[in-house]
């Protein structure tokens, strides 16, 4: 009798323990899955956005721009007699150069130019030179390696490191700034270093104020990325960002 | 416990049958309808198992084996039109197949078709446990709604509740509720777990959604 309880107590437990990993199994399955699918989600609205940015900037540039350029050209081309006539028609030029420099502006900031025809090095030097001319920050940048990274990833880097600097410039109050990489064999670690006020990590993810760590997050883990962010208040910020390229 | 109190206990049954029989007046989902079927027919198989022991002082085992049977096809269908077996055509003719074989096997074959088997209730038990888990796994992940309102998250609770307690009864009754006491104590609370499942389907069905929504 014994023997016959055992052995009914041993298939019971094995029956249960079936069903208990088959619940571990199974749920695994559906939350890779669901992972795998807000992934996706997140690629699309990405890019659906940055193709929308492109077709907006090269709206405004290639529409807007010369159709301004035209009319200054015709504006300046009347025939005036008056000094006063004269002096309003020079303003009016002068503004519309005003235009046609923010548009370029709000054009580039959309999608660089430079990104689609010189690559992501030469466009990450240029928004560098044109940061540090505008807000006087000094910037450190070496980076060999990034033509590794995929064309398809390179607007996602760009916008990470566009991510950064923002964020150095407007809330750290950074006044110097370092990028460089280091090329190893399965990846390209790309490190982004500041001299700003730092900030608290926990607090910001937490908050709606961590948007664009948040935006920079996803990005990273479209592009198959790890992202490593260190700081502390007083203490600047330090930010790894691990590439794979093979 | 005695037998008719055990019945009163199973007669629980008749919550979720009373709130279908008022919801069959609106138009529900008829994608639980085989469930819907599946309460009538565990209704009647109560009753001929009452009449049977209590008036005629014979053996429920001939309406408990089939009334086996048919509820582990009607669950698999069920489980089917949910979509957990579903685009799976080819699995659910299999798990069928083989739930009528084990049962043809084991009650006609082997003649035990008037007396009590544990083997083919274990056996689609475990079957409906792991389609259970697969069916809440996947709500838990994919459901936007509130889970504790949806009829097809709170059936396979129920289901995944008393499908494993009935393995477990199945083995004590194996083993004998005279030969050990543990296993008659189980044997004896199969009628209130079995009440408390039937409150769970019971408020299962009057959550199922109209065929509008």
């Amino acid at each position: 009798m014994e023997d016959k309880i055992l052995h009914t107590v041993l298939f019971i437990s094995l029956l249960i323990a079936v069903i208990i990993a088959f619940f571990i199994i199974s749920i695994i399955r559906y939350h890779r899955r669901y992972i795998s699918l807000q992934r996706e989600r997140i690629r699309a609205e990405i890019m659906m956005q940055e193709s929308e940015r492109k077709r907006i900037a090269n709206d405004l540039h290639d529409s807007l721009g010369p159709l301004l350029s035209a009319v200054k050209l015709n504006i300046q081309s009347i025939d005036i007699q008056e000094s006063e006539d004269s002096r309003i028609i020079h303003k009016a030029g002068q503004h519309i150069d005003e235009i046609i420099k923010s548009l370029r502006e709000i054009s580039y900031n959309l999608m660089p130019n430079t990104l689609n025809r010189k690559g992501l090095t030469d466009a990450i030097e240029e928004y560098l030179y044109r940061c540090s001319s505008v807000h006087g920050l000094k910037i450190k940048f070496q980076a060999p390696g990034l033509e590794k990274v995929t064309v398809e990833n390179e607007v996602h880097l760009f916008r990470i490191i566009q991510e950064t600097v923002h964020n150095a410039v407007k809330h750290a109050k950074a006044t110097f700034l370092q990028i460089y990489t280091v090329e190893k064999s399965e990846e390209l670690v790309l490190y982004i270093k500041d001299n700003g006020i730092g900030f608290d990590l926990e607090e910001v993810q937490k908050s709606s104020a961590g948007l664009g760590l948040k935006s920079m997050e996803s990005r990273c883990e479209l592009i198959g990325a790890s992202c490593k962010i260190q700081t502390s208040k007083n203490k600047g910020c330090e930010i790894i960002i691990k590439i794979p390229v093979n | 416990m005695n037998l008719l109190f055990t019945f009163f206990l199973s007669q629980s049954i008749l919550l979720p049958i009373l709130i279908a029989f008022l919801r069959l007046r609106k138009n529900f989902d008829l994608q639980f309808l085989p469930f819907i079927i599946l309460l009538g027919i565990a209704f009647i198989s109560e009753i001929s198992s009452f009449l049977l022991v209590d008036i005629y002082h014979k053996s429920n085992a001939i309406s408990t084996n089939i009334y086996s049977l048919l509820e582990c096809l009607i669950l698999l269908y069920q489980f089917y039109l949910w979509g957990s077996v579903k685009h799976k055509k080819k699995l659910f003719i299999c798990l069928a197949l083989l739930a009528s074989g084990v049962w043809v096997t084991d009650h006609l074959i082997y003649q035990h078709l008037f007396s009590f088997r544990p083997y083919f209730r274990i056996f689609y038990a475990f079957i409906i446990v792991l389609l259970s888990i697969n069916t809440i796994n996947a709500m838990i992940v994919q459901y936007k709604g509130n889970l504790f309102r949806n009829t097809r998250f709170l059936l396979s609770m129920g289901f995944i509740i008393f499908f494993i307690y009935q393995i477990i009864y199945e083995a004590s009754f194996y083993i004998g509720y005279d030969k050990s006491l543990i296993a008659g104590k189980i044997i004896l609370f199969f009628g209130y777990l079995n009440f408390f499942v039937n409150v769970i389907f019971a408020a299962a069905v009057y959550f199922i959604p109209s065929r509008e929504t």
